[in-house]
């Protein structure tokens, strides 16, 4: 059975071609209007994705209801640039200066790598696919899995198990606001493979309140 | 007292216009969704961000549109989804050929832009396509001032009086006043913005050219 995935808009131009457009709209069985969050029901959700770029207040005012969602065993997928250590729990974020002309460089490489190669995510995609540039990194806590690290600094992206009964998928990546602004193709194809990743994740059965 | 007011949405990292010293002074911040609560005519120009929620700024139509009506000047960058006036409508996106096609071209002089090199808009850091990727098709009356691709291309850029009082700035693509700390003639964008919004409007200026 195809997994219920919902999805926060926050109401700009980008989250409005990345959520309403074509290209991914079918992965959502609902557009949840950040102003609406507080009081739409998740618990038949099986993930809640929250798209990078969003403005954090709305999402500060719903943390108990996003906890009560991860208490019940839900999923929630985070992008970055939207302050998620302020409305998700246990996250330790630390911001980098951004360098989004690295590539103009002869022989320079953004030291991105699978932090674990045999995870499922990378069944649907490649580490290429998720450089364009760095925001930030999250230290993961003990436990959980990294999954996009940069070299001799934290995660770009991993998942949490452990620090609550739900599944926490954390990244600083902002893909959802390039591919909305029609600016770098690339991110296309990570959202592509990831959203495919996460609903065969999602695919077994939730957890039960 | 700032004469401007700038929507912030959130950032982690202050807009340049509240950190620069050139501008800082100048204007004042306050959250997007405390709108509704905001005293703004007593400012004199309000600042759209590119990050702004649309789909909130639809429903402050009317105060937008008195803000507008008492003489104020709006400056909206972005590309328009949910147009927030009436006279608006939703973005065109470039069909890009080339990338000669994200090139800025100036096609009548204003003050926000002078002294500031096309060169500058088209590319940052060497990267093209930061300026600009389409455009806001402007109302009946707007005078265009930057256009993409060529100089007969789509109106990136355009400033109109409204009928009823008011005028409005539209850039269709990321925030004007992202430059402000970079060392470029663009950087000259976001302080004479300030400069045009707090002196009074000359005799046909920002009238469409016949």
């Amino acid at each position: 059975m195809k997994p219920r995935i919902a999805v926060i808009d926050g109401g700009t131009y980008y989250h409005h071609r990345a959520l309403f457009g074509e290209r991914y709209r079918s992965y959502f069985a609902e557009v949840i209007y950040i102003r609406d969050l507080w009081n739409t029901p998740l618990a038949h959700f099986d993930a809640v994705v929250f798209p990078d770029r969003l403005h954090p207040g709305p999402l500060v005012a719903a943390r108990r209801q996003i906890a009560e969602y991860l208490d019940t065993g839900g999923t929630v997928a985070a992008f970055g640039e939207s302050q998620s250590h302020t409305w998700l729990p246990g996250l330790a974020w630390s911001p980098r200066p951004t360098n989004f002309w690295w590539w103009k460089t002869p022989g320079a490489r953004l030291p991105l790598y699978a932090a674990t190669p045999e995870h499922s995510l990378f069944r649907h995609l490649t580490i290429h696919e998720a450089t364009w540039h760095v925001h930030g990194v999250f230290t993961p806590p003990s436990g959980t899995t990294p999954l996009i690290g940069l070299e001799g600094d934290g995660a770009l992206l991993y998942e949490d198990t452990v620090t609550t009964p739900g599944r926490m998928v954390i990244s600083s990546l902002d893909p959802f606001y390039h591919y909305g602004s029609y600016f770098m193709p690339v991110t296309e194809r990570f959202l592509h493979g990831f959203l495919e990743w996460l609903a065969a994740s999602c695919s077994g059965p939730r957890a039960s309140p | 007292m700032a004469e401007t007011l700038l929507l912030t949405c959130g950032e982690e990292i202050p807009s340049p216009l509240l950190t620069c010293p050139a501008t800082a002074s100048r204007v004042d911040g306050i959250d997007i969704y405390a709108l509704a609560q905001a005293d703004i005519g007593v400012y004199r120009g309000l600042l759209v961000s590119a990050h702004a929620d649309q789909r909130f700024l639809v429903t402050m139509q009317e105060q937008l549109e008195q803000f507008l009506r008492d003489g104020g000047i709006l400056v909206i960058c972005g590309h328009l989804t949910y147009p927030f006036l009436p006279e608006l409508s939703p973005f065109v996106p470039l069909a890009l050929r080339s990338f000669e096609d994200y090139r800025v071209w100036r096609v009548s002089e204003h003050p926000v832009f002078a002294g500031v090199d096309t060169d500058d808009l088209t590319f940052r850091k060497g990267i093209a396509g930061f300026y600009g990727r389409g455009h806001n098709p402007p109302p009946t009356g707007a005078r265009v001032l930057q256009r993409l691709s060529s100089p007969d291309g789509p109106p990136l850029d355009y400033v109109y009086h409204r009928l009823g009082g008011g005028r409005v700035l539209v850039h269709s693509g990321n925030d004007l006043w992202m430059y402000a700390n970079d060392g470029i003639s663009a950087r000259r964008i976001a302080p004479q913005l300030l400069d045009w919004i707090e002196s009074p409007a000359l005799p046909g200026e920002d009238r469409e050219e016949t």
